[in-house]
């Protein structure tokens, strides 16, 4: 999509319309508004890094949720997905032996260890025709994956999970239940909306019960004074803190996690063959189906991508706010729905990309963090938030890109 | 033409910084003290942000109070202390969403030398300027001895009290119930049946209450964490023509619902659950004025007030 506009520069790219303009030119407005309303305050270093900081993690669900909007679709579960990383990551790190995430994550892990290594051998002892033998060969190698998961994680969850572990560890149920999704909207046919919508109720149910009493909280301690003697391992903290370069404090680590989101899903999406069938089936699923694209497989692909990053999301928050508790991500799925919506992402499923999501992203959290810098009261920032993705919408069609253009059309024309 | 687009937004967006010039500065002997509110949608924090409105007008315009609401989110409060600390106010309020999520920036705030005062719900973080906020045990105890007077005084009292609780995984329906049980558990002439959650919710009082009451024709009084779920209670007895034979005893003393309620007799009594939004400013200010010191990490707990028929017109202004 991207062929070509190289060859222009930025502002003719622009005004080519190679480039949705509309979002790009509104994050600059927005910009400079809070440049002028509050100066340096707004462009201090400690503010720009909170804002980036902060809005990283609730941008990793939007990264999915672009991918899974693209194919057509929408995830309603992304916020409970959220939740549920939470309260697994706190209990995980603060709890010594058998709790109940434990229980949850030891079938999880090995059902999802042992089915891709059943997927992975199939393949390749089909290909080597060794005929009727590959089918139980396949079981085999993956039941003996599962075993080994099992076992690895017996004793994590007696001595507590480290960093890598739950970084690595609960994404993957996130994984396993976005699949899950995926599976009843390819292959049952099930609308999306409605899929998500059950799993958006049920994972946070999920979420509640893990959590234990009806959803407590969970915090995360990192010294014994106050608790039960357990502590999360330091290195936890890290994931909240923002990395020094020349001595000052300059990337915060969750926009790492963001920004490799963001490039790895737009390498994915223009340099692959998935990115282009994603957009194939936004376009028109039927006539990809007929060209021999995999339909099913892309989306049952996309919405464990989108459950997968949204864990990974609960993880960080669970670091951010040094607990996990059941109503994290509550409503996340509507603001990475507007985040895509404000990028430029047609609900309609085939037209936009990754890069107009970051943009949403910074949109909406330059708006948030101005509108909270001026003191205005949250009742009119909710009505200013609604206000911004009305015109940023209205700006999308080309509504008043286009009056402008006209009224200066005319102008010219009217001149002798 | 095709540059003119750009030229358009490009000019737009320098004409916007120009127009609007940068704020006055400080003036001596004025305070900006920030507040952030952990939601709205409680009548109960309705009631606690007018009456700190209130008390913030008094002190007129020696005071400019920042208050944010942070619609329910832990990662909202935070952004706003961050702001805080951005806008060098001279104090911070905040009222938690709960314990851990807000101590780190709370602590970031102390650590840039901006005192912080922590409202209604405690933190995880100790070492913050004061926790000032109502002590849910004492009002349990307050209530267990007027439930006890009303069955006939200490040692002799006798009867069927059935409870319903509030969200019983937060800490102030633990207390709520763990004080009003250790009056009530010293009377061998008193029993309490139910304890089932109601999650604060007037319909969910409502829906206990049905059922409890078709089992049990034998109860003196109900006894609810909070004064929707008694209400709830009440209306279920009326519905089913008991509610002249039982007592409704509720807690927070809004003025809206549970003074009123007091007021046309609908509850026997309730025990005020007081904002602490008057308080906490009054000590900051003070503090600020140089007219009082407060030894860090200190804990203010605000009394309660019996509410009946008797005294309810103080409580409904």
């Amino acid at each position: 999509m991207d062929n070509g506009s190289h060859k222009l520069s930025l502002g003719g790219r622009l005004t080519a319309g190679r480039i949705n303009a509309a979002p790009f030119l509104g994050l600059l407005a927005i910009f400079a508004a809070g440049a002028a309303l509050n100066g340096n305050m707004f462009l201090s270093l400690y503010n720009q890094l909170n804002v980036l900081g902060r809005n990283s993690i609730i941008a990793l669900p939007a990264v999915g949720m672009t991918l899974v909007i693209l194919t057509g679709g929408i995830d309603l579960s992304v916020g409970s997905m959220v939740s549920l990383g939470s309260v697994i990551t706190a209990m995980l790190l603060m709890e010594r032996g058998w709790s109940r995430s434990g229980f949850l994550m030891l079938p999880f892990l090995a059902l999802i260890t042992g089915s891709a290594v059943f997927g992975l051998t199939r393949r390749i002892t089909s290909a080597n025709h060794l005929g009727k033998l590959h089918l139980p060969l396949s079981f085999l190698t993956g039941a003996a994956a599962a075993a080994a998961a099992g076992l690895i994680m017996v004793p994590l969850i007696r001595s507590g999970f480290s960093v890598p572990a739950v970084l690595l560890c609960v994404p993957l149920a996130g994984l396993g239940l976005g699949a899950f999704s995926g599976f009843f909207i390819a292959k049952k046919n099930i609308q999306p909306f409605v899929v998500t919508l059950a799993m958006m109720s049920a994972v946070l149910g999920l979420s509640k019960t893990v959590a234990g009493s009806g959803g407590r909280i969970h915090p995360i301690y990192y010294d014994a004074a106050g608790t039960a003697g357990a502590v999360a391992p330091a290195g936890f903290a890290w994931l909240n803190s923002k990395i020094a370069f020349f001595g000052t404090e300059l990337v915060p680590v969750t926009a790492l996690f963001f920004l490799a989101a963001v490039i790895a899903v737009h390498l994915l999406l223009t340099r692959f063959r998935f990115g282009r069938y994603v957009y194939a089936i936004g376009g028109n699923e039927e006539a990809a189906r007929l060209s021999g694209v995999k339909v099913d497989r892309i989306k049952i692909a996309v919405y464990a991508f989108s459950g997968w990053i949204s864990a990974l999301a609960g993880v960080l928050y669970c670091s951010a706010y040094a607990q996990g508790k059941p109503d994290a991500g509550a409503n996340w799925e509507l603001d990475a729905i507007a985040a895509v919506v404000i990028g430029g992402t047609s609900l309609s499923g085939g037209k936009g990309s990754v890069r107009s999501t970051l943009i949403g992203v910074l949109i909406l959290g330059y708006l948030g963090n101005i509108l909270n810098l001026q003191e205005v009261p949250g009742e009119v920032q909710d009505i200013l938030k609604g206000v911004i993705i009305l015109i940023a919408v209205l700006l999308q069609k080309g509504g008043i890109v286009q009056s402008v253009k006209k009224y200066i059309h005319r102008r010219k024309g009217e001149q002798p | 033409m095709k540059n003119s687009l750009l030229k358009v937004a490009v000019i737009s967006i320098c004409g916007a910084a120009l127009l609007t010039g940068c704020r006055g500065d400080k003036k001596e002997g004025t305070y900006t003290i920030g507040f952030s509110q952990v939601t709205v949608k409680e009548p109960w924090r309705v009631v606690f942000n007018e009456n700190l409105q209130k008390k913030a007008a008094t002190y007129g315009d020696r005071l400019h109070l920042i208050t944010l609401d942070a619609n329910d989110k832990t990662e909202n409060q935070v952004a706003h202390i961050e702001t805080f600390i951005l806008k060098k106010v001279d104090g911070i309020l905040i009222s938690p969403k709960e314990a851990a999520g807000c101590s780190a920036a709370i602590k970031e705030a102390m650590d840039a030398g901006i005192p912080v005062m922590v409202l209604d719900r405690n933190t995880t973080y100790k070492d913050y300027t004061a926790f000032v906020g109502a002590d849910n045990l004492q009002i349990g105890k307050a209530a267990g001895t007027y439930v006890r007077d009303l069955l006939g005084g200490e040692g002799k009292a006798s009867g069927i009290v059935y409870e319903i609780c509030g969200s019983l995984a937060s800490t102030p329906a633990q207390e709520r119930r763990d004080g009003f049980h250790a009056v009530l558990d010293q009377e061998p002439g008193v029993t309490i049946i139910g304890g089932l959650d109601g999650d604060w919710k007037l319909d969910r009082g409502k829906a206990i209450a049905q059922d409890a009451l078709q089992i049990h024709d034998d109860i003196d009084i109900i006894y609810a964490h909070n004064d929707p779920m008694a209400y709830g209670a009440w209306q279920a007895a009326r519905e089913l023509g008991k509610d002249k034979d039982i007592a409704f005893i509720g807690i927070d003393g809004l003025p809206g619902e549970g003074c009123q309620w007091v007021k046309n007799g609908i509850l026997k009594a309730t025990f005020l659950y007081p904002t602490p939004g008057e308080k906490a400013l009054e000590l900051m200010m003070d503090m600020l004025e140089g007219k009082l010191t407060i030894k860090r990490g200190e804990s203010i707990h605000l009394p309660t007030a019996t509410i009946t028929a008797d005294n309810v017109d103080e409580f409904l202004n």
